[in-house]
């Protein structure tokens, strides 16, 4: 079988396609080989299951002429004995199986061919009978010619007719291989190996010293060493039921009678005759044995000479010949052996022919496939260029902010404000809800990182609220802001004078949960802090905290949040629990989202004091003290910010807009 | 430690503070690798703060303790405990559907707490505020009251005409309507340019307070600044 490389489908032996898909197959391709009949790939010298050569090493040059001593025909006393029995096993082979039938019945037709005759044992092919029309195959006719031809003693061989005698077993050129059973394959391959030394038959397989030379490449192959010797050679042996086997190494094959002068050192050794030689044959012997072996077994012997180039034949000069018949033919192309001659591909010619689209096709497909993507060079990630107007703005601000810093207001004056309402609102609501004592609770919502704003305004209310008496219950929903808390409370206690930690001003830390810990926290302030955040003190021990059982003793609620997030999630919280009052110190920045809450109908927030402006006015109403010049620098600020604004806008109104 | 006794750790933290708020301030040059490490210190440091202001703050006092002072008074903590467990299954992706149940409890919980706070809060009172007349003589005396109102009255209905858009087919008053919508709708939509403009100056504001915060720092850890 033959197995698709593409599909994997297999096919019969000699298929040239694949039955499945159409693949062309390999063994349609291959060479067999002569030994084992194995398919192989065409070009290989060595089989690749029995090892044996494939393509022959080149005969010396005087090997086409006819050895004396080699037999013309295929004759009995040309074959050795030990062959003649080979060839007696396997007809016994073939007497069994289906295909060919037992050659017994046609001994009388076989006969004709004189010295054929004597090879009875040999397989033979079969004709039936009505088939007389039957032309017979080529490589049978071209045996036959061979053999008629290299006899010289024998010239009356039968030359034409295959029916009056198909002479010799017939061992036919790779065209005939499907016809033949496998063993007659082997066999075949095998006899004309005896026959190759005999005056090459006419045709395509000649080699002739005179006229046209070909490479030598004709002659068939056998293995060159006994570990080369294929299965079907041991098989032919007697069966071990019949014969006792002996192994290789003690002594001659007891089913091959065949004498041991008769066969070479090589051989000897192969089928098991005694010891193998030491050492090469003399040349004296060489010359004995080259009239015994045929030259090409000669050739392949170890230690054979290595194949020589012919020199080109009479009148072939260059590439052409220049006299003779061949005159002007160019050109040598080397024989090849027919059975390593692979089969002429059909004719597809109606299958590849194609149309004009398909051929742009196929070329667009090639472009494709076969150029390479334009190398695209990416841009080089630049870093970004620090204009010169960006560096000068930037310089000119902060000169500007630190200039009131730096006097102390004395050049630069802090500009006109009046107190928003939100702010009154807040301070109003400080000075008329709050009883010393009073218990309030203040979020400082806001962390290192926007403490700068935040600090002042949270200062200023957190004094305010102890000027006041009040109990400051602080607590944070940041887990940085209790610490900044901590930070205001001792300043402002520091500031207010006689206000002591723990009774009259405790830091609760940090509320996990958000909004829930929010609600967990005014429903239970004292059972949601636990512990105190600076000294770790129980909760329920410390006097700011005594009698604070939840939100309705609260007496404010005062949220300080950098974001306007955490301000709304503590109002709502508080709103739908209890009335309690509540004011907002935020961020600039939160205080567009909070004023409506002070603003609108309902008004959650007594009041909102927001930034640092907002918290210099809640001090100057308080009578804190907050640092003028941080004011003053920030509205200087605001002020160049603004300045350039405009310029930048006027100067993006006035200038075209690139294209 | 004795080193340390000796050094005003105060006077070390403001020279601290004073070169990481330099690198900070290098940013003005572009990114650079001065800012990025004061980035990464600033980052590192404040996660490192919370994970041991929250062990000290939540897990000792509120689990921790309790569970180690009278386990069966408290059992009730193992159930907040498992919760949080759970939401290490999280790392693994066989294992985090184990994480989605606390993660439902906690935007359950959350989400109640926000609809309900947001409810009383914060929409009742919007649409109370949003309830305003229009009437002159509410407003005898206050003409700024009366600008106020219409302002609010028109800002409000243009921004909700501004997103209204289905085009009603018609002629003659449908059309008249549709134009007075699509006027009314770009009156809406500069209030609220307007509207976004004043957050963003809000925001300049606070950034600059943050600003002008850390020239006061500098300056006054040069020593250009008393006190």
């Amino acid at each position: 079988m033959i197995y698709c490389p593409n599909c994997g489908t297999a096919n019969r032996d000699g298929s040239k396609f694949c039955n499945e898909c159409g693949q062309r197959l390999a063994g349609a391709e291959g060479v067999r080989c002569p030994m084992c009949g194995a398919l192989n790939r065409s070009g290989s010298v060595f089989c690749t299951q029995c090892g044996s050569r494939l393509i022959a090493v080149e005969a010396p040059a005087e090997a086409p002429a006819a050895p004396p001593a080699a037999p013309a025909p295929a004759g009995e006393e040309a074959v050795p004995e030990w062959l003649a029995k080979l060839r007696e096993a396997a007809q016994r082979e073939v007497s069994i199986g289906e295909e060919a039938p037992a050659p017994e019945q046609h001994e009388e037709e076989a006969p004709a061919a004189g010295p054929a005759e004597e090879l009875p044992k040999a397989p033979v092919f079969v004709i039936e009978e009505g088939e007389a029309e039957w032309v017979p195959p080529d490589w049978l006719s071209e045996l036959r010619a061979r053999s008629a031809g290299a006899a010289e003693e024998a010239p009356a061989a039968p030359s034409e007719p295959l029916t009056e005698a198909p002479a010799a077993p017939v061992f036919a050129a790779e065209e005939a291989v499907s016809e033949v059973p496998d063993w007659l394959q082997r066999l075949r391959a095998e006899v004309t190996a005896e026959e190759a030394p005999a005056p090459p038959p006419p045709g395509p397989i000649r080699t002739e010293a005179a006229g046209p030379s070909f490479p030598t490449e004709a002659a068939p192959v056998f293995p060159a060493g006994p570990e080369e010797i294929p299965d079907w050679l041991k098989e032919l042996g007697p069966p071990p039921s019949e014969q006792e086997v002996i192994p290789p190494a003690a002594g001659p094959v007891p089913g091959l009678a065949v004498e041991e002068e008769e066969l070479p050192a090589w051989l000897r050794e192969a089928i098991g005759f005694g010891e193998a030689p030491a050492e090469a044959p003399a040349p004296a012997a060489e010359e004995e044995l080259a009239g015994e072996i045929p030259e090409w077994i000669m050739a392949l012997r170890p230690g054979a000479q290595e194949p020589t180039i012919e020199a080109p034949p009479e009148g072939y000069e260059g590439d052409s010949y220049t006299e003779g018949i061949l005159a002007g033919v160019q050109g040598l192309l080397p024989i090849e052996l027919p059975m390593a001659k692979p089969p002429a591909p059909e004719d597809t010619g109606s299958l590849l022919e194609s149309v004009p689209a398909e051929d742009e096709a196929v070329q667009i497909f090639r472009q494709v496939m076969g150029s390479r993507p334009p190398a695209r060079r990416m841009p080089k990630p630049s870093r970004p260029r620090i204009g010169r107007v960006r560096l000068l703005s930037a310089l000119v601000l902060i000169a500007i902010m630190c200039l009131p810093l730096l006097t102390q207001g004395q050049w630069f004056t802090g500009i006109a404000r009046t107190v928003p309402d939100s702010v009154y609102a807040a301070y109003e609501a400080v000075e008329e809800e709050l009883a010393p004592n009073d218990a309030v609770v203040v979020a400082f919502d806001f962390d290192p990182s926007t403490a700068g704003e935040m600090a002042p305004l949270a200062q200023v209310l957190t004094e305010h609220l102890m000027a006041r008496g009040a109990r400051v219950i602080a607590v944070s929903t940041l887990p940085a802001g209790p610490q900044v808390a901590q930070d205001i409370l001792d300043r402002a206690a520091a500031a207010r004078g006689g206000k002591s930690y723990g009774v009259h001003y405790v830091n609760l830390g940090y509320l996990p949960g958000r909004e829930a810990g929010m609600r967990d926290f005014l429903l239970n302030p004292v059972g949601a802090a636990r512990r105190d955040f600076v000294r770790g003190q129980p909760a329920a021990d410390l006097p700011a905290l005594q009698g604070l059982q939840g939100i309705q003793d609260l007496k404010m609620l005062v949220i300080i949040g950098a974001s306007a997030q955490d301000v709304r999630w503590w109002m709502e919280q508080a709103a739908g629990l209890a009335r309690v009052p509540m004011i907002a110190g935020v961020s600039a920045a939160a205080e567009p989202y909070i004023l409506p809450y002070y603003q609108g109908e309902g008004r959650l927030l007594q009041g909102v004091v927001a930034g640092v402006l907002g918290a210099g006015d809640y001090g100057a109403l308080s009578g804190s003290l907050v640092s003028t010049a941080r004011v003053e620098s920030l509205q200087w600020g605001l002020l160049v910010a603004l300045i350039a604004m405009l310029i930048v806008a006027a100067v993006s109104v006035f200038t075209p807009a690139r294209t | 430690m004795e080193v340390l006794e000796g050094l005003d750790l105060t006077a070390v933290q403001a020279w601290v503070a004073f070169v990481l708020t330099l690198m900070v301030f290098s940013y003005i040059f572009g990114d650079n690798p001065l800012f990025r490490l004061a980035e990464h210190i600033f980052v590192g440091t404040a996660a490192g703060y919370v994970a041991v202001l929250v062990y000290h703050t939540v897990f000792r006092p509120r689990l921790l303790e309790p569970l180690a002072q009278d386990p069966a008074g408290h059992g009730y903590l193992l159930v907040p405990l498992l919760l949080g467990l759970l939401l290490l299954a999280k790392g693994k992706r066989s294992t985090s559907w184990m994480g989605n149940i606390t993660m439902a409890w906690l935007f359950g919980v959350g989400a109640a707490l926000a609809v309900g706070g947001a409810l009383l809060g914060t929409l009742a009172s919007q649409l109370r505020s949003s309830w305003i007349s229009l009437n002159p003589t509410d407003y005898a005396g206050r003409p700024l009251g009366l600008i106020n109102a219409l302002l609010l009255a028109l800002g409000t209905i243009g921004v909700l005409l501004y997103f209204y858009y289905t085009e009603p087919a018609g002629k003659g008053a449908g059309r008249l309507l549709a134009g007075i919508r699509r006027g009314w709708g770009r009156l809406g939509r500069w209030f609220m340019l307007v509207t976004f403009g004043a957050l963003f100056a809000s925001a300049i504001i606070a950034r600059f307070t943050l600003l002008v915060d850390r020239l006061h720092f500098l300056l006054q850890t040069i020593g250009l600044l008393g006190g």
